[in-house]
């Protein structure tokens, strides 16, 4: 399957980099580790007349610590470099472990922290060939007018199914975003539309430079998991992905927990389930507040069929995710997010 | 055990530093001088009429060399089974239908494989949209559109060309059935089933059914050939399992001599089953290179070889198994339905082997079977390893385990008491002269630690993990009369003595080149260095029956061994004559010639050169042959299943520990064992190899693999979404040769690396069962079927 | 068939300065050229194996900068400056390297179609961690498919090449033989 044409470009600098997007806009399209980008330009589902190879320049790769104490982690570091991080362990083992479980070891060497977060979004009809999708109608996420998961539907249910954010997502992380003009900080949260069709809002001008996770505040303890589900142990997508981070404080004598979830493989977006965060948050619950708080996230996540596993079964094993992310709380809430052999 | 120098020792593959390097040359890594691409325009429905090509925009596109439509060549016509029960049903190119997604309509030729690509997209096609089937019943259905409408001419078929023209072929009106999606149908009757039902204790009936699935050769299917216009000659490189059998088909469509006709050695990366039919971007290759006089090369993209070669046969068994008290089968009675895809592929001969593959394993006096194979505008099936024995041990063996627990039985001892024995005569004729099912079964028993698992995980356990056990057995043939009947051999002893071995098999990666390397080295008696193999060349090196037919160590064995003999007795011979002493008084080792009890020796350098002056400058040449079966001259009837079928049968018994996670449903296989009578492993580490593969693939194939389609459209032709095992799910193998020495095997081997997929399904099955008690009856088994019916389970138990 | 000249450069050319195999080459080519499609097409490197084209494996693997990578997903002009390692490195001088010679003798080489993906891994493998336990190997090939050895043959042999026999320490046997019994 043979590229389609392009110009490229390889920017040395961010400075280099922002100028050339300043001026092509959405003619051009960034490229990383090419994980992602590279499928969908073989399969005709994304034909940019400009590529960006971002892969020289190198302040972008560094994963540090920041002067206020921040994890600081540049958009080019490899998901690789990530799961190897011993700063990245100590900050939040979870995003360690989601590092490490995404895709297969090839893919983790190529695999950069932001195209993670940015990729797009996932169908069994949209993820095929050009050839393959010649013989249905054009679906509304190649700008057709059919939605060959739900005929009579008239919006994009394709789902996002990348592994570190929902760890992002639970660990409050934000981004720092540049254009030629002006560098600001945003939530990660903000990125996510929710949209199928664009399931990421960034400017065609604009780069994700860094993501920053902030430190765990004096007197607090802290600790993750990410679960996956996944067919095989390894290349797979997640079937669904459960990210559950946890800070505890003692008060008055008593530990109590301030825990986030967050999912993904469900819909169109990672999402923070607030409402079972919220139950599961304060002390720890027993097994039959446990059953209530499953049934509180399967209510608040719509998972959606786009895969080729039935979807009342990973809404099932979105609770049983939960049980084990508690389980983990339980019997080691400090520190390790749990074996990378899990 | 016999202590041989080569044979059964762990000798490194001929093959490995080649292919550890890099150098290894495989049809897609072929470049030849002036050599242009091809690429294939396919059908995007699964049925429609084709109403016109125009293919002019892509012939205006300057490097675009050609564009050939099914239109030119009309008249071709082949297939797998070409008989004149079942004529040859597929062209290289549709001329008026399309009867499955990814149908070749087109072939475009360009100066670069890019340029041809992108040619693809400037031919315009007119398709009429045809109401499609997909699944057995629809298709069977009277008003269900007939995919096939003519019937095809017989009279002129490969088969026939073969001399193959039995009485019992032309039963019936000797006709294909027209106008009927039926395309196969077997039926054998043995005994009287009604009385067997009588005489039963125990009748159960079951359906158990199989998704198709895909032999994920890691070599993408290629093709290269070469036209020379001065000579003639067609020079051919294809990744496939039977380099004659492509010749002939080829030679004869395009109407050239065999002389004509070369098919020049590759490596194949993979094939199990999946590359034997001739397939349209081969012809294509060939016709095309002859009318632009260029080398011409067509490599197939992964999803064109998951959805336009060919996958296994999506089965399903309805099975009547009645059982006396003590265990013993008195009746079975097998109705199965196949489901071939939009041609006929080899549908005849799943219908035929799922009994094949049946009878050879237990002993069942009353017996009735008939198979059905159906057309559907799916994707095309053939064989792919085990071809049918998978799918029908599956069956078989599932239900065996609920009529021995109905029974209060062990299926073990089920097993024994049922099992064929060596000195059997199988119903059709064969005979048993080696039968290790008996051992096998005692010994996966022992090994997979059956007593201490079997039965000891109750519902009522704590723990979410659950532990079980099950086995099953199977069967697979060495070997058939197919074309070209025989495998043949050549050894060249040269000057010094050194040898090269001539065989036409190909070396798929089963192993063959060192095993039959072993061969003649140990008859010569020589270091394995001292043997060159040539093979693959259907030019320079003898006829051969082809890797697709399980026939490599049994046929091809025998043919070496018989030449290397050959060549060992004309060295002795003449050894003799110089000498003044008899031949059984000499013995041959490294190349020296010794008088036996005496110091006096003699060279092989100086016997060459002896026999050459003596006898008219003849050389020392060692040929052997060996037939496919000796005692028949055809393949057994498909529609009736009589006649002899192969030589001799590999067994196995496959069993395996599983964990069954019941808050999940996720099946983990532990531990598996294979014990597996091959006869006697010709090179312990490579049938090793080829069992450890076995079982990956049956692994695979029980738990997470299938063809996933949706209206004929392949949804995950990819390895992302085309769920084969990987690395860290490999379980802990024990396997273990159990050794029957085959009376007809080259040094007692026989079969080995097809069979043992056939064994791992059941023994899932029945190992998930053991586990938690949920029996899953169709394929894959994956969580979620696991899950639901845990679910289901739970349910009923609380309702009570 | 058109009369027209046909442009086998329809793009214009980029430079690319890459190492590969110890060689520097200086080359202008096509932006839409892939890694695999240099190495194999260009550099008549055929030891590297085009298997799926989609990254999903394992067969294009090749090191960059040491790291195994599928090389059938990167831009050839990506790899400016870098330096990959393709299987023909290994062999040196006619002799086998260690790891070839293991592959060789545990029989972990069917039809070799992926050989020289996990030959790379592997060598990758030992220069991070020079004693790995099998579920190491295990998780190191996880992205390298084989069909024919059912993977047991190349954890062996990758096994014993990195943990000769009294050299492991605390390694899991690799024969899942004698954890049966």
């Amino acid at each position: 399957m043979y590229l389609p044409k392009f110009d490229y470009h390889r920017p040395r600098s961010l400075p280099e980099a922002l100028m050339m997007l300043a001026k092509l806009g959405n003619k051009c399209k960034v490229v990383a580790g090419g994980t992602d980008l590279m499928v969908a330009m073989k399969q005709r589902r994304a034909t940019p007349p400009h590529l960006m190879d971002l892969t020289h320049i190198d302040q972008l790769t560094k994963i540090e610590q920041t002067k206020s104490g921040r994890l600081k982690i540049g958009t080019l570091a490899t998901l690789a470099q990530v799961a190897a991080s011993s700063l990245v362990q100590s900050f939040s083992p979870a995003l360690a472990q989601a590092a490490w479980e995404a895709g297969s070891p090839l893919l983790r060497n190529r695999g950069t922290v932001g195209g993670n977060i940015l990729q797009e979004t996932r169908c069994r009809y949209y993820n095929q060939s050009a050839g393959w999708r010649k013989g249905k109608d054009t679906c509304l996420k190649m700008d057709g007018k059919v939605c060959h998961i739900n005929p009579n539907g008239t919006s994009c249910l394709s789902t996002y199914a990348g592994d570190l954010a929902p760890v992002l997502l639970a660990e409050g992380t934000t981004v720092k975003i540049a254009t030629l003009r002006q560098v600001e900080e945003v939530p990660l949260a903000s990125l996510f539309t929710g949209n199928g069709l664009t399931p990421v809002q960034l400017k065609p001008q604009a780069l994700i430079t860094a993501i920053y996770i902030s430190p765990v505040e004096n007197g607090q303890e802290k600790g993750g998991i990410y679960r996956k589900l996944r067919s095989r142990p390894s290349i797979d997508f997640p079937l669904v992905g459960l990210a559950m981070v946890w800070e505890s404080t003692l008060l008055a004598g008593q530990k109590t927990n301030q825990i986030r979830v967050a999912v993904t493989g469900v819909s169109s977006q990672p999402h923070l389930a607030t409402g079972t965060g919220a139950a599961l948050s304060g002390t720890l619950p027993d097994d039959g507040k446990l059953a209530q708080i499953q049934d509180i996230l399967r209510n608040e996540v719509k998972v959606i069929d786009t895969g080729s596993c039935p979807a009342w079964y990973r809404k099932e094993m979105l609770g049983q995710l939960l049980a084990e992310a508690v389980d983990k709380l339980k019997s080691n809430p400090i520190g390790q997010g749990g074996s990378m052999h899990e | 055990m016999t202590n041989y120098r080569h044979i059964g020792r762990h000798v490194p593959r001929v093959d490995g530093p080649e292919k550890a390097t890099g150098k290894a040359i495989f049809t897609v890594d072929v470049e030849l001088p002036n050599m242009v691409y091809g690429k294939i325009l396919r059908s995007p429905y699964p049925h429609a009429r084709i109403k016109s090509i125009d293919p002019s925009e892509a012939l205006a596109t300057p490097g675009v060399l050609y564009v050939l439509t099914g239109a030119e060549i009309p008249h071709i016509r082949y297939a797998f089974v070409d008989t004149p029960r079942y004529p040859a049903d597929e062209q290289p190119l549709a001329v008026d239908k399309v009867r499955y997604i990814g149908d070749e309509v087109a072939a475009v030729v360009a100066e670069t494989e890019q340029l041809a690509e992108e040619a693809l997209e400037k031919i315009q096609v007119e398709y009429e949209i045809l109401p499609a089937v997909f699944t057995f019943a629809e298709t069977l259905k009277p008003d269900a559109p007939i995919i096939h409408e003519t019937s095809y001419e017989s009279g002129n078929t490969a088969w026939e060309k073969w001399g193959v023209k039995g009485k019992w072929q032309l039963e019936g009106n000797g006709q294909a059935v027209a106008n009927s999606n039926i395309s196969a149908e077997t039926q054998v009757t043995l005994g009287d089933v009604e009385s067997g039902l009588a005489q039963a204790d125990l009748v159960r009936t079951d359906t158990f059914s199989c998704k198709a699935t895909a032999h994920c050769a890691m070599e993408p299917h290629a093709a290269v050939a070469s036209y020379d216009s001065n000579t003639g000659k067609l020079d051919l490189y294809l990744s496939t399992m039977g380099i004659f059998y492509k010749r002939f088909i080829l030679a004869q469509v395009l109407e050239m001599p065999l002389n004509k006709v070369r098919v020049k050695h590759t490596y194949v990366g993979g094939a199990f089953g999946g590359k034997i039919d001739v397939f349209p971007y081969e012809f294509c290759a060939a016709y095309l290179s002859r009318k632009l006089c260029r080398p011409v090369k067509f490599e197939l993209s992964r999803e064109e070889v998951f959805t336009t070669t060919r996958q296994r046969h999506p089965i399903d068994v309805t099975i009547t198994t009645g059982i006396k008290n003590d265990g013993t089968i008195v009746v079975q009675d097998i109705k199965v339905l196949a489901d071939n895809g939009g041609y006929r592929g080899s549908g005849p001969i799943v219908s035929y082997l799922c009994h094949g593959f049946s009878f050879p394993v237990y002993k069942v006096d009353n017996y009735r079977y008939h198979a059905m194979a159906t057309y559907t505008n799916n994707p095309i099936r053939g064989p792919q390893r085990g071809h049918g024995a998978p799918q029908i041990r599956f069956a078989i063996d599932s239900q065996l385990d609920m009529l021995a627990r109905e029974l209060g039985l062990d299926i073990t001892e089920v097993m024994l008491k049922n099992a064929r024995q060596k000195g059997d005569v199988l119903p059709n004729g064969d005979y048993l002269g080696s039968c290790g099912l008996q051992e096998s079964i005692l010994g996966a028993k022992e090994k997979i630690g059956w007593s201490k698992i079997r039965g000891r995980s109750l519902p009522q356990d704590p723990g979410r993990k659950k532990r079980g056990v099950g086995i099953s057995l199977c069967a697979m043939f060495s070997g058939a009369m197919y074309y070209p009947f025989t495998s043949a051999a050549v050894i060249k002893i040269h000057d010094d003595g050194s040898a090269t071995l001539f065989t036409g098999t190909q070396e798929l990666g089963q192993g063959a080149y060192t095993t039959l390397a072993q061969i003649a080295a140990e008859v010569l008696n020589l270091e394995m260095d001292q043997v060159s193999v040539v093979g693959g060349d259907t030019e320079i090196c003898p006829i051969d029956i082809g890797s697709y037919l399980s026939g490599g160590a049994l046929v091809t064995g025998n043919a070496v061994k018989m030449a290397a003999e050959d060549a060992r007795n004309q060295i002795l011979f003449w050894a003799g004559q110089k000498l003044g002493v008899a031949p059984e008084k000499l013995t041959l080792a490294d190349k020296i010639v010794t008088v036996l009890g005496t110091d006096q020796e003699l060279s092989v350098s100086i016997v060459t050169n002896f026999a050459i002056l003596q006898n008219n400058g003849l050389p020392i040449e060692g040929r052997g042959s060996y037939k496919g079966y000796p005692e028949t001259d055809r393949y057994p009837s498909l529609a009736k299943g009589k006649g002899l079928f192969t030589g001799a049968y590999g067994f196995a018994a496959q069993a395996v520990e599983v964990e069954v996670d019941t808050l999940t449903g996720e099946v983990k296989l532990l531990k598996a064992s294979t014990h597996h009578d091959c006869g006697y492993p010709l090179n312990e580490n490579i049938v090793e190899g080829q069992v450890e593969g076995c079982a990956s693939m049956g692994q695979g194939q029980a738990l997470c693999e299938e063809v996933i389609l949706e209206q004929g459209l392949m949804l995950n032709a990819n390895f992302l979404d085309y769920k084969l095992p990987l690395a860290p799910d490999t379980p802990d193998c024990a396997h273990q040769p159990v050794n029957t020495m085959e009376p007809r095997g080259p040094f007692g081997a026989k079969e080995v690396g097809e069979g043992s997929v056939a064994g791992m399904l059941a023994a899932v099955a029945n190992a998930v069962y053991d586990a938690v008690g949920v029996r899953i009856t169709s394929l894959p088994i994956t969580p979620n079927k696991v899950l639901a019916a845990l679910q289901k389970q739970k349910k009923e138990q609380d309702s009570k | 068939m058109s009369n027209q000249p046909v442009n086998l450069t329809p793009q214009k050319l980029v430079p690319l300065e890459v190492a590969v195999n110890n060689r520097t080459y200086l080359l202008e080519i096509k932006p839409n050229e892939t890694l695999l499609e240099l190495l194999r097409n260009r550099l008549k490197l055929t030891g590297t194996k085009k298997g799926c084209d989609q990254g999903e494996c394992g067969c294009c693997t090749v090191l960059i900068d040491d790291e195994p990578a599928s090389s059938c997903l990167v831009l050839a002009l990506s790899t400016h400056g870098r330096k990959i390692t393709t299987v023909e490195a290994l062999e040196e001088n006619g002799q086998l390297h260690w790891l070839q010679e293991a592959f060789v003798k545990h029989g972990a080489i069917q039809c070799g179609f992926c050989t020289s993906g996990m030959l790379l891994v592997a060598k990758s493998l030992f220069e991070r961690n020079n004693s790995p336990s099998r579920q190491e190997i295990m998780e190191a090939i996880a992205g390298n498919i084989c069909r024919c050895t059912g993977y047991e043959k190349i954890i062996e042999a990758i096994w014993q090449a990195t943990n000769p026999l009294g050299n492991n320490t605390g390694a899991q046997l690799p024969k899942g033989g004698e954890l049966f019994d």
